[in-house]
């Protein structure tokens, strides 16, 4: 009961949660904390995992599940968690994808676009903020080294993201 | 449609996602792991494509990412492969956090420190990424015809009014309720 329990909470976050795990952490909060799943301090950490770890953020709630029930409150949060959005995407692919060639549909389309460079460049801005802390020279430093090499060089995105890691260990070592 | 483009097997496709959930350490680079993987490295969509598949996926509910991977993955490999990409993608993070969580040294200056150079690195690329999204907004439904000036200026309008509402801090759902029906209005009206 515990475990279905577990994956209620995470499938309905899964699919509400936009953008990422940032605009569902009141409710994560709320169901799991404020619910006695987990403690304060148990969330941060999550959190915080989460937000290190490759791929989407949404691994702090793997953790979660791992804390709360073992392996098994693990695997049912990871499928609670993913399993929403990839059948929606499905249902939004055989919609969209037969529908798009119409005019109408494809300018539904083009109106949106603004409103969604609009969300990632904010998510852009409010990143940087807390992405420099309180080194800016450095941040500044190493945002110019990566945006150069990306204009002037053909080395791929992945390889940049490394070129900034090396470059603020070195930066900071030599600083 | 005349130029024939190469399409992706199964086995490609998961080697993308597994190459990005396992690697694609700071945050805001992951949108641009994926138009390098599909569209700059190997052209398995075009950049406009790529912006349809992104509208869809940022604005339908459900994080971001994965929205995105299970997108792309159903329109170039199918339903089979799709899931797979998402479990390529998802539990890499999945496993390490959770293993992590034994072990925690998240505080020390040698993991902290490549982090943020990767995290800043990502915001990097997320800017130059927005930044080839331009041009986009001045397509019209009708490829041979791009937009008259005065479209592309009220999309540029729109989109510093979303992004300037989410940084003074207003709620996304509130944006997203009055923007859309704004940016309909305005492209039909237009």
């Amino acid at each position: 009961m515990k475990l279905l329990g577990l994956f209620w909470i995470f499938f309905r976050v899964g699919l509400v949660s936009f953008g990422g795990v940032f605009s569902v952490l009141p409710e994560l909060q709320r169901a799991l904390v404020d619910g006695g799943l987990i403690t304060p301090e148990g969330f941060v950490q999550a959190f915080v995992l989460g937000q290190v770890v490759p791929g989407p953020n949404m691994a702090m709630c793997t953790v979660i599940g791992w804390h709360v029930a073992g392996p098994a409150g693990a695997l049912v949060a990871f499928l609670g968690i993913y399993s929403g959005p990839v059948a929606m995407m499905g249902a939004a692919y055989a919609v969209y994808h037969r529908w798009r060639a119409i005019t109408w549909v494809r300018r539904l389309e083009l109106a949106m676009r603004p409103v969604v460079l609009g969300l990632l460049a904010a998510s852009a801005a409010s990143l940087m903020w807390t992405a420099a802390g309180k080194q800016h020279v450095l941040a500044i430093g190493v945002a110019v080294l990566v945006g150069v090499l990306a204009a002037r060089t053909r080395l791929g995105a992945l390889s940049l993201l490394f070129v900034g890691a090396v470059a603020w260990s070195l930066g900071q070592a030599l600083l | 449609m005349s130029v024939p483009r190469p399409v992706p097997s199964v086995a490609d496709w998961l080697r993308v996602n597994l190459t990005i959930g396992t690697l694609s350490f700071g945050s805001a680079s992951r949108i641009v792991l994926y138009e390098d993987a599909v569209v700059r490295e190997r052209g398995w969509l075009t950049d406009d494509e790529f912006a349809e598949v992104l509208t869809v996926a940022q604005l339908l509910p459900g994080p971001n990412l994965v929205n995105l991977s299970a997108y792309l993955g159903y329109r170039l490999v199918g339903v089979v492969g799709s899931v797979l990409g998402i479990l390529c993608l998802c539990l890499p993070g999945a496993a390490l956090a959770v293993a992590l969580s034994g072990v925690l040294a998240l505080d020390r200056p040698w993991v902290q420190a490549p982090l943020r150079g990767m995290a800043v690195a990502g915001i990097v690329l997320l800017l130059l990424f927005l930044w080839r999204r331009l041009p986009g907004l001045g397509n019209t439904a009708d490829p041979a015809t791009p937009a008259s000036t005065r479209v592309r200026v009220v999309r540029g309008v729109l989109l510093a009014g979303v992004a300037g509402a989410v940084l003074a801090g207003a709620s996304l759902f509130a944006i997203l309720a009055v923007a859309i029906p704004v940016g309909i209005v305005l492209e039909f009206a237009l």
